[in-house]
């Protein structure tokens, strides 16, 4: 392209806009008299004007044309399927006005105009009061078909809403009549397939009439393959079926899904997925895979207003049946729909009534969960099955072409098994093993996908997630899980270096978060490091941004969990911020996304549940330092629980839960005293877990649950003097640590069983069983040297070992040397920098080094959060003043 | 009274599936491809049914479905690229039918049949459609871009979002491009008495 095309086109844009006039002194000004230029700009100056003419000549020639015994007089619209004429009868019969549509062309397949005629007498004998009726057809002169259509004067259904501020029950009254004339239509073998609000209009007698019933059809060809695309081209997709944009046949069931769309529409004043602003692509995806129904709408005022309430009016309003109907009419199943607009009217009628609607609220996973539930076995194997087969495929993908074809089904179907298959099963009770290896299927079969596409962003997503999950399942120990920690980490590597490319997306940066806090959580926890903690909190705090404010209700949820756990990470170290306050700034964060998301109108059970599993964090978090409000939160999370409805009720995680808040409350009050009640919880978290372990006894989550259990128990019963009933709970408690090692030593759970063997050994002293004490606590001190003096010991398990070498109620076995040696290597290991000064403190102590001893003793105070005016010094700092004074005494009195 | 019948404001499914076969997705190519197919198929039996002639349009179809299986096993550099190829061929398919049109000289029950809204003055089965074909082959020499929104809008029948999705112009440019190139073929096809 040479410079002289470039002014000419430049010249040409700003002048043809102007008038004779303009044009001339626009032409003096800018090029002269002997301008190359200006002749040719001239010359298409003049064109452009003819162009114009003649397009809009084209135009009326078409118009005034004769169709049958009609006559066009004007224009209506022109779309994508044609042309709408306004048209009265020529035949001098009868004054009679109607809408002409004339069928474009190019939508007019060779099979077509048989059919047309057929499925026009199907139409004409379609006679309802609210639906616009078909009056006559044929073909034009041109060869077009054309419809003749009853001429309906009104306002689109939605703005004839918004307009007279219809309240719900009157939108309701009107939506029924339309879901009567959608009903009288199937009853004729006849489905819409294209029901929206422009197809929807409502006369000024407030009569709704549908426009265009069957129309799609009859654009229909009979040669399967080309049918649906040329059809779905045309559709609108936000109203259409899920099985309808797959290219599948429309039925009664994808007209009542666009019903649903309506209804939502109609009563929220949002598209049910996502707002009016959501990227197409989501419109597509949500044809391909079950992304279930939305969680959430935007309630303004102004749309309230226009629904003559407020905005929490109608929030209200919408909570509770309204929900629940929505989510059956737009089930992403055709068959877990209603199963007519009968069945749909019917349930909108008994709610209009005040009584109660036959839909169930019913959530993906408690059907699925269900379904599985009847066929537990069947369903795993069925499962493994089809996997194998899909991997059969992938195998042969390297060789034949034609399995590229296969590539996006079989994806799908690990898409299904990994994720809603998967979520199912694992409400089930004794699934571990089934999980796992599905997962491990899925996964590997995924892997197999990934080498043919390298570079295909969603399949890395789906791996990634596969990921996740098999990790959890391998060995997460905060999860149900086989205890591989290794394996685990390894697979949670996998998923993070396959993201790594994408750091710029944001749903790969919330999964690599989620997989970052997942793999610190499964890794022990002791040999974390504060740079570890802000990395991971830096990812979640990216993540946050990425989500936008306020965040969608999905993402409030996540970040609330990937908060909590950060709290948790910080909880479980000990704390590096502050004592008194350990995770408490993310777990403020946790709070608030949790709490929206669980407060967000279509809220799923997971978001009640995550809540409470926050707050009974919360009240661990207090336990030791202020009982009572730790009693506060966990009273908080049962609150949360109760929303939970069945079945959810009934599945493991939410028992798990709940007795592990019952543990919590069985320290807490034990810390306040009160150990009647305290124990009274301990029963109740027993009777949970019992039942649980009898039909699932290869979880090790449970196990170890009930092991923490036992030790709460144990500690409560020694704070009670009770010395026996501890030292019995702190026995069962070794044993059950004893299967946990069986299947796969850990040097957490060895750590965590010796210091049992340390607590049994001191109840059993006081409860004047001496020799059985000395049995127990030399055992647990074995086992605690052993630990440190292995390589890579932890300082947790330092500290602990060098704390019973000092302190053990089994005098005999203290050794106030080792420990200080045990103590003076922990300052080389990563460590709470807090308790390890507590620790050198007492260390010194023992060994009568009381100058040192006093040096560490005010480090740890100066670490202490200082005392609030008007309100007495914590405990923590009461007894670390009076160890000072102490130590301070004792080293003036001792003379060097 | 008016009755929209495509609403512009919604995403169209080609819009849907460039986004999705964008990031990746390869079921959304084999979509993409299933429409471009439909929309040839559509077009060359399309005029052929006004033909009403139940012998010759099967080669016609025939020719087309060549045409096709070509595309099949090409390989794409770029959606735009495939794009630009789909157009050009659909293109030749419109000048075939053309000129079997012409050459039958076929009378009565006749009716122009636009190119497309906004070119109302080239009826795609009479000779304007050999015209059109040789000034854009001109076009072509000076500025092969607009020759291809050109195809694309006129041809392809893309919509001008569906263009500034696919070339990642904005529509305004859209616009100004082929505002131009439509006077330009106009002078072409009717040139000023001198």
């Amino acid at each position: 392209m040479n410079e002289h095309w470039e002014k000419l086109q430049q010249l040409f844009g700003e002048a043809c806009g102007l008038d004779e006039a303009a044009r001339r002194a626009f032409l003096n000004e800018r090029c002269g008299e002997d301008d190359p230029l200006r002749g040719e700009l001239e010359r298409l100056l003049a064109a452009h004007d003819h162009e114009r003419a003649a397009g809009a000549q084209a135009d009326a020639s078409a118009a005034g044309g004769r169709f049958g015994a009609w006559q066009t007089t004007r224009l209506l619209a022109r779309g994508g399927m044609g042309e709408v004429w306004l048209a009265h009868r020529a035949d001098g019969q009868h004054e009679q006005v109607a809408a002409l549509k004339i069928l474009s062309p190019y939508l007019v397949a060779p099979d077509s105009v048989d059919r047309f005629r057929r499925e026009r007498q199907v139409l004409a004998r379609l006679e309802h009061p609210n639906i616009a009726r078909l009056l006559d057809g044929g073909v034009g002169p041109g060869g077009q078909p054309f419809l003749i259509m009853e001429y309906v004067e009104g306002t689109r259904l939605d703005r004839y809403c918004d307009e007279r501020r219809l309240s719900i029950p009157a939108r309701l009254r009107l939506f029924l009549k339309v879901c009567a004339a959608v009903n009288a239509a199937h009853q004729h073998f006849v489905v819409h397939r294209d029901l929206k609000p422009s197809n929807i209009l409502v006369t000024n007698e407030g009569e709704p009439k549908l426009l265009d019933f069957g129309i799609a059809k009859v654009m229909d060809t009979e040669s399967g393959r080309e049918r649906t695309v040329t059809v779905n081209q045309f559709l609108t997709p936000t109203y259409a079926s899920p099985e309808v944009l797959r290219g599948e046949p429309a039925t009664a069931a994808s007209d009542v899904y666009s019903l649903g769309v309506l209804l939502f529409e109609l009563l929220t004043g949002n598209r049910p997925f996502g707002t009016s602003g959501a990227s197409p692509a989501a419109e597509w995806e949500r044809a391909l895979r079950d992304t279930g129904p939305a969680r959430l709408w935007h309630l303004t005022e102004a749309l309230a207003e226009q629904r003559s309430t407020t905005a929490s009016r109608l929030r209200q309003t919408l909570a509770g049946d309204l929900t629940t109907i929505l989510n059956k009419a737009l089930r992403h199943e055709p068959g877990q729909r209603y199963q007519s607009a009968e069945r749909l009217a019917e349930d909108l009628s008994l709610y209009l009534a005040n009584r109660p609607i036959l839909a169930r609220p019913q959530t993906f996973r408690y059907r699925a969960g269900k379904f599985v539930a009847r066929h537990r076995w069947p369903v795993g194997l069925a499962a493994l099955m089809l996997l194998g087969i899909a991997l059969g495929i992938a195998s042969t993908i390297a060789e034949k072409r034609v399995a590229e074809r296969r590539f996006g089904e079989v994806r799908r179907l690990a898409h299904y098994v990994l994720f809603d298959l998967y979520d199912s099963v694992s409400n089930l009770s004794g699934s571990a093993r089934v999980r796992a290896e599905m997962a491990r299927r899925a996964t590997e079969y995924l892997n197999t996908l990934s080498r043919e596409a390298k570079n295909d962003r969603g399949l890395r997503l789906e791996l990634a997630g596969g990921y996740l999950r098999l990790g959890d399942i391998q060995g997460n120990m905060f999860r149900t899980n086989l205890g591989d920690t290794r394996a685990a980490l390894a697979t949670y590597q996998k998923g993070i270096d396959l993201l790594s490319s994408l750091e710029n997306d944001r749903d790969a940066v919330r999964l690599r978060t989620l997989i970052d806090l997942h793999r610190a959580q499964a890794t022990d926890m002791s040999s974390a490091t504060r740079s570890d903690f802000d990395r991971l909190r830096s990812a979640v705090e990216h993540f946050e941004k990425l989500a936008g404010n306020p965040p969608r209700a999905e993402d409030d949820y996540q970040l609330g969990k990937a908060y909590t756990l950060l709290g948790g990470l910080e909880q479980q170290h000990g704390g590096w911020v502050s004592i008194s306050a350990v995770g408490g700034s993310e777990f403020d964060r946790a709070e608030t996304h949790l709490r929206r998301a669980a407060g967000s109108p279509l809220s799923e059970p997971d978001y009640a549940y995550s809540l409470a599993e926050l707050l009974d964090r919360r009240a661990q978090s207090y336990a030791s330092l202020d009982p009572g409000r730790s009693i506060g939160y966990d009273q908080q999370a049962l609150e949360s629980l109760t929303h939970i409805r069945e079945p959810e009720r009934n599945y493991p995680s939410f028992r798990i839960l709940q007795a592990r808040i019952h543990t919590n409350l069985t320290f807490s009050y034990g810390q306040e005293n009160q150990f009647d009640t305290a124990l009274e919880h301990a029963r109740v978290a027993e009777q949970i877990y019992l039942p649980l372990l009898a039909e699932s006894p290869d979880d090790r989550n449970i196990r170890y649950r009930l092991v923490v259990l036992r030790r709460v128990a144990g500690i409560v019963e020694a704070y009670a003097r009770r010395w026996g009933e501890s030292a019995e709970e702190f026995a069962k408690g070794i044993t059950d640590y004893d299967s946990l090692l069986e299947t796969g030593p850990n040097a957490q759970y060895r750590g965590y069983q010796a210091e049992l063997r340390m607590r049994l050994g001191d109840a059993l002293w006081e409860a004047g069983r001496k020799t059985e004490a000395e049995a127990a606590a030399a055992a647990g001190l074995a086992e605690f040297r052993q630990l440190a003096n292995s390589p890579g010991a932890t300082f947790g398990v330092l500290r602990q070992t060098a704390h019973y070498l000092l302190f053990s109620e089994v005098t005999s076995l203290r050794n106030p040397r080792e420990a200080l040696a045990l103590a003076e290597r922990s300052s080389g290991v990563p460590s709470d920098p807090f308790q390890l000064d507590e620790l050198l403190a007492a260390a010194y102590a023992e060994n009568h080094r009381y100058r040192e001893a006093a040096e560490y003793e005010r480090k740890v105070l100066s670490e202490l959060p200082p005392v609030k005016p008007g309100e007495p010094p914590s405990r923590a700092r009461q007894s670390n003043e009076a160890s000072l004074t102490e130590y301070e005494r004792k080293a003036r009195s001792a003379r060097p | 009274m008016v009755i929209p019948m495509r609403e512009p404001a919604e995403p169209t499914e080609i819009t849907i599936l460039l986004r999705q076969w964008q990031a990746g997705d390869d079921r959304a190519f084999d979509a993409v491809m299933g429409w471009a197919y439909q929309r040839m198929l559509a077009i060359a039996s399309g005029f052929v049914a006004r033909e009403k002639l139940a012998t010759e349009p099967a080669a016609l179809v025939h020719e087309a479905y060549l045409r096709l299986r070509k595309l099949d096993r090409m390989e794409w550099r770029d959606r735009q690229h495939f794009f630009s190829v789909v157009a050009s061929e659909l293109r030749r398919i419109l000048i075939d039918q053309a000129r079997l049109r012409i050459a039958r000289k076929r009378e009565g029950g006749y009716r122009r049949v636009p190119l497309s809204d906004d070119l109302r003055w080239i009826d795609v089965q009479g000779q304007e459609m050999l015209d059109l074909d040789r000034a854009l082959t001109e076009l072509a020499r000076v500025d092969e871009d607009k020759v291809r929104l050109v195809e694309l809008r006129y041809v392809m029948g893309c919509t001008v979002p569906e263009i500034c999705e696919l070339c990642g112009i904005s529509d305004a440019t859209v616009e100004r491009h082929l505002r131009f190139a439509r006077t330009w073929l106009y002078d072409r096809l009717h040139p000023p008495a001198v």
